[in-house]
Parts: structure tokens; sequence; C-alpha cells
């Protein structure tokens, strides 16, 4: 017997295999371990201090982003493929990242061979969608448009990484560019201007260890490391890095001038520098500014603990804003407001952070913010104590 | 659409079945083909060629499962292909190094495959997946049904690749172990 012989002998074993084959596939796509597991809101978590900071430019938008509701996974038919995840080296490989992490696998004439989720939100987030038969553009195109549809990129949450993985040169930089391209181009229908963060990655063996760890992409470890290279401050390592999402990563690189990865787009929420110089923030040690981002996203977790519909103005009948204020002696203060939405006959409640607080926040982080945020739940009824 | 379904449609006539088979099922096929072909058009050709086979084999056919039966067709006809051409009859794909590594399974000579019934042999090789653990059957089937890449294979299994080589290489002396157990000499 000749070795041919045997190879379609195996192609000849019991389907039961192949269909165990097949559905290991399928459930390959949704690693058992999310790599993001998803609490309520906690996505947002980082959108919060884009939410914050783009109120000093605008005038007042809200610290906590309006919830959205949980993600609901339509029973449509997968649209990712069963294939093998990059079947040939002359494939190309590209990861986009928000939250959700998106594998596409291109072919050489630039069809799409196959798209992997790479965690559980962007399983349910693919489940919805339909790439059948897409070229690169069009699955971009969808995907981008599934992702503001599930609210993953808004107006004030506006940052993608696009990753092109395992290769180097000219023609990956060129793919990059046609898909920074087709991404920016969905304003035109979405209306919201994205901000590209784009990289090529030629070693991603390099990241992969670093990726498993953090329960991250090779694409976003890449990114961070990048970051952390440049940056001489410790604070900023791998380990705080990781938890932050692409749109507070880009806002990073906005305040750092960090030139890590390619940008395309203003990335929203990002403070100016002269703001930032009017409220102290670049005194701030780097740990300070975490915590305090953290503080204040955490602040919009607990509510949403509290209130599975995810609708924090729904929930509590106000809409919380934070605005810049100047005090007395024109020292900057931060003012959480929170208006009335349901009736007309309650006023809105203010709570002024002083140039004080601001100046104790620098120096001691996030718990002089998370004591006023205490007093604030205590006027709203909220949670006890935080 | 559930595969009863799509069988129906087949039985029925209708070709909405292509079309819902193409759907659930074309990337898979896809997938197969590339990695026995390794060259996307050919590729394509064999899927769009997948769905012709079917269509005049259901019915009379009705699959048990159809998952099994369009990667059967897709494979067998990758397969057919790259025997058919004449510059390199094993083509660009996986399938020869897959053939590499199955050779320490067999013999030279043609004589035992004259002896051996088939239906003995796949009886045997059922028989020796049985005893697999299914993380293991699954690899072996992926690289010697699909024809996936080693690397692709240690990827998913969050293994190196050296691992995943030294995985199927035992995976294969095993099998010949097992084959003489039943008798059978390849």
């Amino acid at each position: 017997m000749k070795n041919d012989d045997l190879l379609d002998l195996i192609g000849k074993v019991d389907d039961k295999y192949i269909a165990e084959l097949y559905d290991s596939e399928q459930e390959a796509q949704t690693p058992v371990t999310p790599i993001h597991a998803k609490r309520p809101g906690g996505w947002k978590k980082w959108g919060a201090l884009a939410a914050c900071l783009a109120v000093v430019i605008a005038g007042g938008i809200c610290v906590f982003e309006r919830g959205s509701t949980p993600a609901v996974v339509p029973t449509s038919a997968p649209i990712v493929t069963p294939a093998s995840s990059s079947p040939a080296d002359d494939l190309s490989v590209v990861i986009l990242d928000v939250n959700p992490s998106i594998k596409i696998n291109l072919l050489p004439n630039g069809d799409v061979s196959s798209v992997l989720s790479l965690n559980s939100d962007a399983a349910a987030l693919l489940d919805s969608v339909d790439l059948s038969g897409l070229d690169e553009k069009g699955c971009v195109n969808a995907v981008m448009r599934a992702l503001e549809d599930d609210d993953y990129i808004t107006s004030s949450k506006n940052s993608v990484l696009v990753s092109v993985v395992g290769k180097d040169g000219d023609e990956a930089d060129a793919l990059r560019k046609d898909i920074v391209s087709d991404i920016s181009a969905t304003k035109k229908d979405s209306g919201i201007e994205i901000s590209v963060v784009s990289q090529v990655v030629p070693d991603a063996g390099k990241y992969k260890n670093v990726a498993d760890k953090y329960n991250i992409s090779v694409g976003k470890a890449a990114l961070i490391d990048d970051i952390v290279s440049e940056m001489d401050d410790t604070d900023y390592d791998y380990s705080r890095l990781a938890k932050l999402s692409i749109h507070a990563l880009n806002q990073t690189m906005e305040y750092t001038g960090s030139t890590a990865a390619q940008r395309t787009g203003e990335v929203a929420g990002a403070i100016t520098q002269k703001t930032s110089d009017a409220l102290g923030i670049g005194k701030m040690t780097a740990s300070d500014a975490l915590d305090l981002a953290v503080s204040l996203s955490d602040t919009y977790d607990k509510l949403c603990e509290k209130c599975p519909v995810i609708d924090t103005s729904t929930y509590t009948g106000y809409d919380f804003h934070l605005e810049q204020g100047r005090d007395k002696d024109g020292s900057p203060t931060w003012i959480i407001v929170a208006d009335n939405m349901l009736n007309g006959s309650k006023s809105s409640v203010e709570f002024t952070l002083s140039g004080d607080i601001i100046n104790d926040v620098a120096s001691t982080g996030a718990a002089a913010v998370d004591g006023a945020l205490n007093i604030l739940y205590n006027i709203f009824g909220l949670i006890a104590g935080g | 659409m559930e595969d009863d379904a799509i069988i129906q449609l087949f039985w029925e006539r209708s070709e909405r079945a292509i079309e819902e088979t193409r759907i659930k099922y074309g990337k898979y096929c896809h997938s197969i083909a590339f990695n026995i072909l390794g060259n996307p058009e050919d590729s394509e050709e064999c899927v769009n060629d997948t769905y012709l086979r079917v269509w005049n084999s259901i019915p009379p056919n009705r699959p048990q499962v159809l998952t099994a039966y369009v990667g059967k067709v897709t494979r067998n006809l990758a397969l057919d292909r790259v025997r058919a051409r004449s510059a390199d009859r094993r083509g660009g794909g996986e399938t020869a190094l897959a053939l590499d590594e199955l050779e320490d399974c067999v013999s030279d000579g043609d004589q035992l495959a004259l002896r051996q019934d088939s239906r003995e042999i796949i009886d045997a090789l059922n028989g020796f997946l049985e005893t697999l653990t299914a993380d293991e059957r699954n690899v072996f089937l992926r690289r010697y049904w699909s024809m996936e890449p080693v690397a692709d294979i240690a990827q998913r299994y969050d293994m190196s690749v050296s691992k995943a080589a030294s995985m199927l290489h035992r995976l294969r002396a095993r099998l010949k172990k097992h084959l003489l157990k039943e008798g059978i000499t390849l």
C-alpha cells in the first residue's frame, strides 16, 4: 500500500469524527476563557476617561457614558469560518481591536479567507454579521457597522487598532494603509470620525507570551510594548496598560505624543495641551492620572451593577456630566452635574471638586475623587458609602 | 439553516439548496480545498465542483451528516485535482508534506493493498481514532484529513510547532502499532 492510499482511506473514516472536527472548529471561535470577560458596563471602563476629559473641551459631556443595553446574541448563522486560521504563509492577517478583537485572514487576491473572533465580545458581535463572499473592504465595513451598532464605537469612543500581523515591508504597509482608508471612509455613512491606530507587526510570535499572559491580542500587545518602550515613567507598564481599552491607549498616545504606531483621525475626548495645563493634569504622576480615570469609570460600573439595564440616566433620573469651572481665585475646578432627566420640578445638582481637591488628586490619586463621588452617591441615595 | 432542511431542499431540487450549502459550509470547504491545493483559484473551482457533485448525488443519497458529506466530497475532489496535475502531482498545498509524513506508516509494495480489504482498514482506522483523546483525534484529523499546516494546528492548540510535530509523530507510530495489532500491515 502507498501513502496515497492511506491518505484516501483516512478520508473515509466515520462521519462522526468529521462532525466532531467541525464542531470543535465552531467552538474554537469562542475561547473557553473569555479574553475580556464582560461585566455590566465593563467595556466602558476607560471610555469614562475619554468622556470626562472631553468635557473640558466641549464644555460639558457625560462623565459616565450613557449606558447601552447589553449585547444581544442573535440567532443568525455564524459568519466565522471554520477554516484554519492561517492556511498558508502567503495569507495576510489583520487584527482589528476595539474591545472586541477580530482576526481577518486575507487571501493574496484580497478576498477574505476567514474571520475569527479572538474574544467573547467579538464572537457575539460576529454572530450578528454575514460576511460571506465579502472582500477585505466589504468585510471591514461590515465589522465597523456592527461595532457602531453595538455601541463599541461611538462619537465619544472612536478608536480602532489595526494590526497587519506576520508580515513586513511595503506590501504589509500598503495593506495597512488600505484598511485605514477603508475605516476612515465609514464616516460617510455613520457620521462618526474614527481614530485609527495602525501598525505592522512583522514578528507576532515575539508578543504571543505577553498577549497570552494579559489575555489580549498580539496586536494590542505589540502596541503596548512600543508605548512602554517609549516612556520613561515606570508606571506605564504592561500590567497597567493592558487593562486599557484601545480608546484609552489612543488617548494616552495623544497625551504623551507617542509615535508607537500610526494614528489617523482625531481621538475623541483627547485633552488639549492648553487644557491639560489648566487642569494641572500634567502635574499628576502617571499613576495618579490612571487612578483618577479608573475611579471615575469604576463609579460608572458600580452604577451599572445596581442597574442591570445599564442605563444610568433612566435608572436614577439624572444624567451625569462633568464640567470644568473656576473658583474665585481662578483655579480650575471640576463640577459633577446631575441633570434631572425625568421630573422638571427637581433641579439639577452640582458637586464641585475645588482646586484644593484637584491638588489632592494630584498628590493622592483616586482617594479624593472616590470620596467626592461617595458624597454624590449619598445625595441620590444610590450606593451608601460607595 | 439546519442540515436536514438543506438536504430536503436538495431532494426537492431547489437551487436554494446550493446557496444554503454555500452559506453554511462554503468557507469550511474552501479551507479544506486550500489546504490540499495551496492555490486560491483552484480551491474556488474545487468548491464549486463540490456544490455540483453534491447536487448530483443528493438524491439519491441522503447523508446522515452533511458536514462530513460535503467535507469528504471537497477533500476527494481536491485530491483528484492534485493527482491530475502533470507537472507536480502533489500540488503546492500541504498534501506532499502529509504524504511524506504518512510514509512511515506504510510499506513499499502493493501486495498487501491487494490483500487487504479497504473496509477492514477503514474499520481499523476508526478503531484507532476511538482510542485517542478528543484533542489527539482532532489534531490527527486536522493534519491528515483536513491537511492543515502543522503551524496552524500548533497555534490552534496553543503549543509550539515542534511539540505539534512531535505529537503527530507519536500518533503515526501509534497508528502503525494499532494497525499491526489488528493484523493489518500497510
